[in-house]
């Protein structure tokens, strides 16, 4: 084994190094590149995605109390909220990228993205 | 063996470097609205602690400079009204004042921060928007003499005003200096790529590593932004509309945008979008300036937009139709596929 | 007449010496064959991944250019292809081809990197660059014919992962071979 390590040369580590670095840079790439669509919900305090293939209730705090989001059907939308108007239960299901329900009270916002976020940040 | 290990070492470093293209969110509720701020190439512990020296910041500012409750300006309110003399030890806030009297006056009166009864009238003064249209005597009554920024008057430190009836007002203007600030503050601590989101008024800072930082730009019927553009470094966006703040009586739209010349909130406008590239106060003139594209009648807007240098200006109209500069639309990337009526100027 | 016999003597005789196994085509059947049955060997392994395979019979190719230099290395390689393929009744399928490309492929980069072997390459770089340009020629054969569908990409990183491993473990058993031989 030790006439091994010796017999490597300057070029082995470099092209042992070279490839390590390609497959993890693709890796990286893969990664960042998922298919398909999905829920963005943010708070005051965190910013979640979730795949909208898979059914889900939560509830999020904000300062009002909870909101609850339900995802059903590849589609999402604000089932409670504590706020007074409910404009944010009665604006109903979004299944399409772009499309947004905010309940401005409670602080939160549901947004449906694609593969890629189309943009940073939103001008209103 | 030497050359080897520093080989793998140079490596190593290079994988640890990779670590600086991640983009740092941090977010906190201020100015009755949340503050979004997003930093590319920072270790996380930094972008945290700087966000929070911002958000620290605004707090204090948003209490200093509160349009309603007890603040610096509330004071100063309280002296008009009185038709006192108010001592203001605070250059910053002489600075802000004469900033926002210079900014009435370049608007030919379009922007005017000394209407702030008559936001209260319409029962915007408040964290719950009131839901009664005023009766017309009250609103006739304040614009017998209507409340004019430069009517209030600096001299020596000490403001007074010609018209008891002018309650300052800074809610068109306190986000766009809030974004001038979080500028600063991150310049300070050797930040220079940043996107500052405001309750919507947003601020590019740098770039977002190789892309540009893009923004999306919220429809004011719709949930969904209709369409997105690129900030170029230093390019501030802001938007004047009738969907965040208002309500709804007898099925018609008041928001607390008013026309200061007729005591009304404006119906022909849901929205006003404008650009404004890097230039000293730009940040403060992206929040500013939507108000007079807001609010100005449709035949007036192109021409006031020419007169206050805006190239960059995209306008819903009650109607739907839409308006939009040369230059805005060179940049801008359509989101929704509707049949759009927009005309280009 | 006497003429025309010597010229027939010559021509037997230059026949006779063109057909003559040299010292090289005896080396290279000897090699061929191991690597023919090493392909066989690899067949009957069941693969994860489809076009996931440890490529184990390259470790003969590797062998054969080292030693022998890449006049032999090229042959050894051909032959295996062709023959193992027809053997398993393969020959001229998709996965001939895709065996054929990947061949060629890792034989270029062979021919273009030979001459660095000895003070900058190892044993592990000539093996970790003839199975990274085999799975290459092979995905880019697979990109333009059989699938081609950008959704292709996101199975190029397990590949090339692949690629290295087994490039390294090979480039191993390589050097072990090559040890021996001394």
């Amino acid at each position: 084994m030790s006439k091994f390590i010796n017999s490597v040369k300057v070029g082995d580590v470099l092209t042992i190094l070279f490839f390590i670095a390609l497959v993890t840079l693709l890796f990286i790439k893969l990664i960042n590149l998922p298919e398909g669509e999905f829920l963005e919900i943010e708070t005051n305090n965190e910013s979640i995605i979730f795949n909208l293939k898979h059914d889900i209730q939560k509830k999020f705090s904000g300062p009002l109390g909870l909101t609850e989001i339900i995802i059903h059907d590849k589609r999402a939308r604000i089932k409670e909220s504590p706020c007074n108007k409910k404009y944010c239960v009665h604006h109903g299901w979004i299944n399409k990228i772009n499309e947004t329900v905010v309940c401005i009270p409670n602080e939160i916002r549901i947004s449906i993205i694609g593969k890629n976020k189309p943009y940073d940040s939103t001008n209103y | 063996m030497n050359y080897l290990n520093n080989v793998i070492l140079i490596f190593l470093l290079f994988l640890t470097g990779c670590s600086d293209n991640q983009i740092t969110q941090n977010k906190d509720y201020v100015f009755g609205t949340i503050v979004d701020i997003k930093i590319y190439g920072e270790t996380k512990h930094n972008a945290d602690h700087v966000s929070n020296l911002i958000f620290n910041d605004f707090h204090h500012l948003h209490t200093y400079l509160h349009p309603w409750k007890k603040s610096a300006i509330s004071n100063i309110n309280e002296s008009i009204k009185q038709n006192r003399w108010h001592d203001i030890d605070d250059p910053e806030l002489i600075q802000i004042i004469q900033d926002n009297v210079q900014l009435y006056k370049s608007t030919q009166g379009w922007f005017n921060p000394a209407i702030g009864k008559l936001v209260e009238l319409w029962g915007f003064h408040s964290d719950l928007p009131g839901q009664k249209v005023p009766r017309g005597v009250d609103i006739l009554d304040l614009m017998k003499n209507p409340p004019k920024m430069n009517q209030v008057i600096i001299e020596n430190n000490m403001l007074r005003s010609e018209n008891p009836k002018i309650q300052i007002d800074l809610g068109g203007y306190a986000k766009g200096y809030a974004l001038k600030r979080a500028k600063k503050i991150l310049e300070a601590n050797q930040i220079s790529n940043a996107l500052i989101n405001i309750g919507g008024n947003i601020v590019a800072m740098g770039k977002k590593g190789e892309q540009f930082w893009k923004v999306g730009i919220q429809h004011p019927r719709e949930n969904i932004a209709f369409a997105s553009i690129e900030l170029k470094p230093g390019w501030s966006i802001g938007t004047s509309g009738d969907y965040q703040r208002y309500f709804i009586s007898n099925n018609k739209r008041y928001s607390h945008l008013i026309n200061p010349f007729t005591g009304y909130p404006v119906h022909h406008t849901q929205s006003a979008t404008i650009i404004i590239p890097p230039k000293e106060n730009s940040e403060v003139l992206s929040d500013v300036l939507s108000k007079p594209i807001y609010l100005s009648p449709k035949k007036d807007k192109v021409k006031l937009a020419n007169e206050l240098q805006i190239n960059y200006f995209l306008i819903i109209l009650e109607s739907g139709e839409i308006m939009i500069s040369q230059e805005m639309n060179n940049h801008i990337e359509w989101l929704s596929d509707k049949e759009k009526n927009v005309e280009i100027y | 007449m006497r003429s025309g016999l010597a010229l027939l003597v010559k021509i037997n005789l230059m026949t006779q010496q063109t057909i003559k196994p040299t010292q090289d085509d005896h080396r290279i059947a000897k090699l061929a064959a191991v690597a023919i049955i090493l392909s066989m060997i690899e067949f009957f392994f069941p693969s994860p991944i489809p076009g996931v395979k440890p490529g184990i019979a390259n470790i003969i190719t590797l062998y054969a250019l080292i030693s022998f230099g890449f006049y032999t290395a090229f042959w050894v390689s051909i032959i295996r292809i062709f023959i193992s393929s027809i053997l398993l009744g393969s020959f001229l399928s998709p996965t001939f081809f895709l065996s054929f490309l990947g061949g060629i492929s890792s034989l270029l980069i062979l021919f273009l990197l030979k001459n660095l072997y000895g003070k900058f390459f190892g044993v592990i770089s000539l093996s970790l660059w003839a199975s990274f340009a085999h799975i290459s020629g092979q995905f880019i054969l697979v990109r333009l014919w059989i699938v081609p569908d950008d959704g292709i990409y996101t199975l190029l990183p397990f590949f090339l992962l692949s690629a290295l491993i087994f490039g390294v473990i090979n480039g191993f058993i390589t050097f072990l071979l090559l040890k021996q031989k001394k």
